[in-house]
């Protein structure tokens, strides 16, 4: 494999490999919580800030880690940012915190982050993990922030709370509902392939 | 009847997979076939009934007394994740059918949030240690039925001309929002 | 074997400083964490309130199923006339926990209001219990509801119609589950709460009634309230002369506990008189306390006798006999221990009062 530059291991989160739309991976999140576009953003960069502390600590211990338990290691490093993460939500924006509610733990679990790990943070240096990470979290938050604004616009007619949409407008209240989350996510995938496949044609 | 209601609502109205979003990577991951499916769900349902117990055990015993809920995910990951490799191991050793036939999905159930959302629930809800229990087997129970049908579905879509744009994960997931809507129903059982 | 130790030995390592950084991580968020919960429970209980009341918190311990399951009630009182409690309650919604916090009248008729603390029912639906934003002049519609309502004989809901009776409320279109659940954790939980606070009678209400206090104090006198340390002692003077102390205290019976009253002269030389405000002991034995039937003379005997009684000592007491000299009391028979807890704490209310007197 060529070695990328580090702009591209920056950019390649963004869209070629995003995690959710591509590598279809931390979908439980990205489902549950973008509700409302401030779920999604705030759920986005709380799953960035653990994906990048995590890569860091997780690269610069990969040599002393041995093989045999690094994904015991590495569920430690994450679980312990991710309680990090939620103390600090639940003190200084407890709204937001209460919103997400039992959502903020299961970053531990989330695919994309030990998938990071696995994958890249214990095979590269520092600052090539850190970048990784940080498109990958950027586009881990994108892609739920796009969800979210439609979900929200077409579930309750308004985006970050604010109106948009015109006064007779009906929400569509489905979206807001589990199944809107499945039939957007699944347009929305829809859509990246298309983009992709006339990309390649 | 309490411990009923729980039941109902973990398998049917709140279903883990497609009203809670959790355990969705199996779910889209290991739904083409329903025969490994099923296996899938019984291998999930058997961590979930061990995990809910032990963890209520070591929370309400260890973590309460000595005041660590801080410590409650890193402890509830660790112990979903040793009990899995020890469940593995058990099984090996115990019944050879059974780990052939659950065997390759045990090491992918640590990743699974389905597990640690259902300990952290049963905290959250406080549930008493055989409430706790039920709710573990009607989440696994309910999120075995979320996988077989999406199985028997996918099956039939093997035959079927889908767009290119929607083949895989996004009809998967059109398919898995008609699910949802469909469980919905459920909601006027209670 | 040197694999062996250095795995054994990172994964403690990670372990052990990932446990020192969330401890230090709990102690500085904990205190914010918990304040903003303290805040969000004050500010609710004022706003189910009526308003420019005095709030005093009262706890009760039920023993229901071997555990000690304790209540917190918020009594409102305008001057000396309680106006409405307020009280957490909690329940399973649509999929999520609901705790409210819910006000009613004194007699428990009426409620008076009902704020939602904390819920996460399905977006767009459930949550209309709290915001309802296809009704813009007021998205609160569905729990304003319920200010006012009448609680007997129950609560009830209809769908789609405006409520016609008093009990009645309607229900949210797409939403009947939460909005059901409102009504049924209401019901189950004011009648708790009923029985709670009106178990033990006025247990551990705070302010004693008047006439409870003139009962143990010479005639004709005028009362002053001292307040200090969680102790209240009501000072009785006529004129200028202090000529008596009243005080408050309670105690564990031999299965309930007992509050009571206690009257001392100034000089804490003799009790005035004790009287029992709250008891439940065992209904023909314990009762006799306050009323012993076999006695038909004076029902009362056994508290009438510290009437008088000297506190140059520790006051005692001797079963199935007359007490021998002035400071002791004779117990009921087959109520020993319910005896012998009066006694008990006649003798250490009496040395706080006057610690806290003399200080």
């Amino acid at each position: 494999m060529k070695e990328k530059t580090a702009i591209q291991e920056f950019v390649k989160g963004l869209w070629d490999e995003n995690p959710v739309l591509v590598s279809l991976l931390g979908l439980c999140p990205t489902l549950a919580v973008t509700v409302s576009a401030i779920n999604g953003l705030a759920m986005g960069l709380a799953a960035t800030f653990v994906l990048v502390c995590s890569a860091f600590l997780v690269s610069l211990l990969r040599k002393a880690i041995p093989n045999q338990v690094r994904i015991a290691a590495y569920i430690v490093i994450i679980a312990t940012f991710v309680t990090i993460a939620d103390r600090f939500l639940a003190a200084f924006t407890p709204d937001i915190s209460k919103a997400l509610g039992p959502f903020i733990p299961l970053i531990i679990v989330n695919c994309i982050i030990l998938g990071r790990m696995e994958a890249f943070a214990s095979k590269n240096g520092i600052g090539r993990s850190l970048l990784d990470a940080l498109g990958m979290g950027l586009g881990f938050t994108m892609t739920l922030l796009v969800l979210s604004s439609i979900r929200e616009i077409l579930g309750s007619g308004t985006w970050f709370g604010m109106d948009v949409m015109w006064g007779s407008f009906s929400p569509w209240s489905v979206m807001i509902l589990p199944p809107g989350a499945f039939l957007a996510l699944g347009c929305l995938i829809a859509g990246a392939n298309w983009i992709n496949n006339r990309r390649k044609a | 009847m309490n411990l009923l209601v729980i039941f109902i609502g973990a398998a049917l109205i709140n279903n883990f997979v497609l009203s809670q979003f959790l355990g969705i990577c199996p779910f889209v991951g290991v739904s083409k076939k329903v025969d490994s499916a099923f296996s899938m769900g019984m291998a999930t349902t058997f961590v979930m009934v061990i995990a809910a117990m032990v963890t209520w055990l070591v929370y309400h015993f260890i973590l309460l007394p000595f005041k660590l809920e801080i410590l409650e995910y890193v402890a509830f990951i660790l112990i979903i994740a040793s009990l899995v490799q020890l469940v593995e191991m058990f099984i090996r050793k115990v019944s050879k059918p059974l780990y052939d036939a659950l065997g390759i999905f045990l090491p992918l159930i640590t990743t699974n949030c389905a597990i640690l959302g259902l300990a952290l629930n049963a905290v959250l809800n406080e549930y008493s240690f055989s409430q706790t229990l039920v709710y573990g087997l009607g989440a696994g129970i309910g999120f075995t039925l979320a996988l077989v049908i999406m199985a028997g579905i996918r099956e039939e879509l093997e035959l079927v001309d889908i767009p290119r744009s929607f083949q895989g994960a996004a009809i998967t997931m059109i398919i898995a929002g008609s699910l949802a809507l469909a469980f919905m129903g459920f909601a006027g059982l209670i | 074997m040197n694999n062996t130790a250095k795995i054994i030995i990172v994964l403690t390592l990670i372990t052990l400083i990932s446990g020192a950084v969330l401890a230090v991580l709990d102690s500085y968020t904990k205190p914010r964490i918990d304040a903003y919960k303290n805040k969000v429970k004050n500010e609710a209980i004022y706003e189910v309130l009526p308003q420019n009341v005095n709030v005093t918190t009262m706890k009760k311990t039920v023993c229901t199923n071997d555990e000690n399951v304790e209540y917190e009630f918020y009594e409102a009182k305008k001057g000396n006339q309680v106006v409405g409690y307020a009280f957490q309650v909690a329940g399973g919604g649509f999929q999520s926990e609901l705790v409210m916090m819910v006000s009613v009248t004194p007699d428990f008729s009426e409620i008076i209001k009902v704020k939602i603390l904390a819920q996460v029912e399905t977006p767009g639906l459930g949550t209309k219990i709290e915001d309802d934003p296809s009704n813009k002049p007021n998205p609160a519609w569905f729990i304003d509801q319920f200010k006012g309502l009448k609680i007997n004989p129950e609560i009830s809901y209809v769908k789609n119609v405006k409520p016609s009776k008093n009990t009645e409320i309607q229900a949210i279109t797409g939403a009947t589950i939460s909005s059901a659940a409102i009504v049924r954790i209401l019901n189950t939980e004011i009648k708790k709460a009923k029985a709670v606070l009106l178990s033990n009678g006025v247990a551990e209400k705070n302010e004693p009634d008047k006439e409870d206090i003139l009962a143990v104090l010479p005639k004709n006198v005028e009362i002053q309230k001292i307040e200090e340390n969680d102790l209240v002692i009501y000072q009785a003077s006529k004129g200028n002369d202090i000529l008596a102390y009243a005080f408050p205290a309670s105690c564990e019976g031999y299965q309930s506990e007992i509050s009571l009253m206690i009257g001392v002269k100034a000089d804490f030389s003799e009790i005035l008189g004790v009287k029992v405000i709250s008891q439940s002991e065992t209904p023909g034995w314990g009762t006799k306390i306050v009323n012993d039937p076999a006695n038909e003379n004076n029902p009362c005997w056994f508290v009438d006798q510290f009437k008088g009684v000297k506190i140059n000592s520790d006051i005692s007491f001797v079963v199935n006999k007359k007490p021998e000299n002035k400071s002791g009391v004779q117990a009921i028979t087959g109520a020993t221990v319910s005896s012998a807890a009066v006694v008990d704490i006649v003798n250490t209310s009496i040395k706080e009062a006057q610690a806290l007197l003399n200080k």
